[in-house]
């Protein structure tokens, strides 16, 4: 039965949702070096890439529109914005669980570095840096999407705007093709239970981060500050895609895609171990979680309070359940002392 | 020699463990004096509070708490000039991102503070004896470097910074004279990989005597052993100080026979001596000195409440599951253990209590009320 569950995974005709995947009687037991393995091709990988595609594509859009007028001329501001919109989307779903390269380089502090700081922009602006390495000079709070986004969203990007913003694209495209190489480098790995098993602990502890990240960082933070500034990505107008986009990622690790069954995320790893009420409560919790932030709008404070308590308690489940089944010990956990 | 002291240990024990039964028959809330209140930081179904308990208490009035967004670790009450009675500050656990100055009595928040750029908070801070400095150990996001901050305790805004000394700095305390002693972890952490600890083979842990005027590090004292983590101070009235400890040895039976508190002499820092087959497992949550006493570390994975005099005799130990937070006050003490469970004297009178559906943090101050 099990075999048969098995052949039937890797079947793309069979292919099962989320949802019809739990239904199933029996799961194969999966290896650590399975999930680490199945992880990186199915999510991390494909999040990589997609963000190097979407990275390159608003230098590119930078590049070109700089070149021929500033960013504000009626036909590339719009462009560019869009283009920016699409990068930073792919951003918000690969670095929702972040492992790996995105943790050996700290790279959120070279893509997102959030909240900007204006005044630190505008002083790079004036400063003109010519290229990567005279970027280098400059620090982390004016760099990345979020000084992309405060530059683009100006009313009217002047010339040295748009030029210091085609630089900071230049570097999160160039920061983006490293990822996706050290992601790459990592699925070609010859992966043992030995070398897996730290790296499955450390990236379940990451998730735990991410799922808190988006709880307080991006949403009840922001929230009970008050200020509509505050919210991730207020400027573009795209707090909700954004926190969308962090999900995604999210439940994407969690759950596995929800058309690809080759990687079926912890709750599958759960199943396999036999822990079948435990991933019953991350699924179900994932599912709140699911729906509340999809429903979640600044304008409605009472969908922000149910987001960040679904997204809570999918975290509690992850840490006190999952992880502890696991016998992980969580790098983001709440129930340690210091 | 060696009889006389297993000897002498063994009754220590068993009066301690006698202590611990007499208070295991006393009914919950037992008589004792309600003049005096737990300050600490609890977590309560998902939410995290600081606030007061107040044995002796209906369990229903017993908690005054104010909501937080994250788990608070220390809770200190603010020095009693005018204005100020009964306010508190709440210090967001490491890698802690916000302070709260609120009034305990009434459960209301009256300051909160976001941390600064790149600024993260270690989960403990110390007031001048003037009370007019607030300090925080902090740490820096880019660099991992350790950090005293000073604040103004009202306002909470920063004022200067100036470096801890060595990286992961935790709790500090302002010596009577002015000097401020503090405890570097020496483990790496950064925000955005939580509490992993980054550097466990290179840690580098150690005690700093700073110039609060200048910042200047007078003094350092480190121990032999590379793998504790020196976290909490106390200080007794003679001046003794004791460093309570968290082992990171990878080395499983080294960590849970690690010495978890270490004395300063002239000679340095040094360990204490452990009574034979007794283990720690690696984790003390909190210290304190207690007049007549001696220094009391909460050894919270072994669950024991471990004992020593000035000089680093050993004196014994009492059961505590989960042993953390330690409040001491005057005579009077005070320590959280499992499910809100607390156990001390209050009044000269043993308590042993518990304030259901909550779990305590490790830090707490007993209060006048």
């Amino acid at each position: 039965m099990v075999a048969c569950a098995a052949a039937l995974a890797g079947t793309p005709g069979w292919a099962q949702s989320r949802r019809q995947r739990k239904q199933r009687v029996a799961w194969p037991y999966e290896y650590p070096s399975d999930f680490v393995r199945n992880a990186l091709q199915q999510h991390f990988v494909p999040a990589a890439q997609a963000f190097a595609n979407t990275s390159a594509a608003l230098r590119d859009q930078l590049a070109q529109g700089c070149a021929a007028s500033p960013a504000s001329s009626p036909a590339s501001l719009p462009a560019a914005r869009e283009r920016w919109l699409a990068a930073l989307l792919d951003w918000e779903r690969l670095a929702a669980v972040a492992v790996g390269p995105l943790i050996e380089r700290r790279s959120a502090r070279t893509v997102d570095f959030w909240p900007t700081r204006p005044a630190m922009v505008n002083a790079a602006v004036a400063a003109a840096p010519a290229d990567l390495v005279a970027l280098e000079r400059i620090g982390a709070p004016a760099k990345g999407l979020p000084a992309i986004e405060y530059l683009l969203w100006q009313a009217q990007p002047d010339a040295a705007q748009c030029s210091y913003a085609a630089l900071l694209a230049q570097e999160c495209a160039a920061e983006a093709q490293t990822i996706l190489a050290a992601f790459q480098a990592l699925t070609q790995r010859e992966w043992t239970t030995d070398t897996a098993l730290p790296v499955l602990q450390d990236w379940i502890g990451q998730a735990v981060g991410g799922l808190e990240q988006l709880r307080w960082k991006k949403i009840g933070k922001p929230a009970r500050g008050g200020r509509k500034t505050d919210w991730p990505r207020f400027a573009s107008g795209a707090t909700r895609a954004s926190w969308q986009a962090t999900w995604d990622g999210l439940e994407n690790f969690l759950r596995g895609p929800e058309t690809d069954e080759t990687y079926s995320g912890v709750t599958g790893l759960l199943r396999g171990r036999g822990d079948l009420a435990i991933a019953d409560a991350l699924d179900a919790a994932a599912e709140r979680a699911h729906a509340s932030v999809l429903a979640a709008d600044p304008a409605k404070p009472a969908t922000i309070a149910t987001a960040q308590k679904a997204v809570a308690q999918t975290k509690s489940v992850l840490e006190d359940k999952a992880a502890a089944a696991m016998q992980i010990m969580v790098g983001f956990s709440d129930a340690d002392g210091d | 020699m060696v009889i006389d002291m297993l000897d002498q240990q063994r009754r220590t024990w068993l009066r301690g463990s006698a202590v611990a039964l007499l208070a295991s028959q006393l009914p919950a809330h037992a008589a004792v004096s309600t003049h005096t209140a737990l300050l600490t930081a609890w977590v309560a179904g998902d939410q995290a509070m600081a606030g007061l308990w107040q044995p002796g208490h209906t369990p229903g009035n017993a908690l005054r708490g104010v909501p937080l967004p994250n788990r608070a670790h220390e809770v200190l009450a603010l020095p009693g000039a005018a204005g100020r009675a009964g306010q508190a500050l709440a210090v967001a656990r490491r890698p802690g991102e916000f302070l709260l100055r609120f009034d305990a009595r009434r459960a209301q928040a009256l300051q909160w503070h976001e941390m600064e750029l790149d600024r993260f908070l270690c989960g403990h801070a110390a007031f001048s004896a003037d009370g007019q400095t607030l300090y925080t150990p902090e740490f820096d996001a880019e660099s991992g470097a350790g950090l005293i901050v000073e604040r103004d305790p009202i306002s909470l805004r920063k004022r200067r910074e100036y470096g801890s000394g060595g990286i992961g700095p935790h709790a500090m305390m302002v010596e009577p004279e002015g000097t401020l002693l503090v405890a570097n972890g020496g483990l790496l952490i950064l925000p955005e990989t939580g509490r992993r600890k980054l550097n466990r083979e290179h840690m580098a842990s150690n005690l700093t005597r700073l110039d609060a005027k200048t910042g200047r590090v007078l003094d350092t004292w480190r121990v032999d052993d590379p793998f504790l983590s020196l976290r909490h101070i106390a200080r007794a009235p003679d001046g003794s100080i004791a460093v309570a400890s968290q082992a990171e040895h990878s080395d499983d039976a080294a960590r849970r026979a690690a010495p978890l508190v270490s004395l300063l002499d002239d000679q340095g820092l040094h360990p204490v001596t452990l009574p034979p087959g007794l283990l720690l497992e690696g984790y003390a949550g909190d210290i304190a000195h207690l007049s007549g006493r001696g220094f009391v570390a909460s050894a919270t994975r072994a669950g024991v409440l471990a004992w020593w005099s000035e000089d680093g005799r050993w004196l014994g130990q009492q059961s505590l599951a989960k042993a953390s937070a330690i409040a001491v006050r005057g005579p009077q003490w005070l320590a959280s253990g499992d499910a809100g469970s607390v156990y001390g004297v209050i009044g000269g009178t043993p308590l042993q209590s518990r304030a259901s559906g909550l779990r305590w943090d490790n830090h707490g101050e007993l209060l006048a009320t």
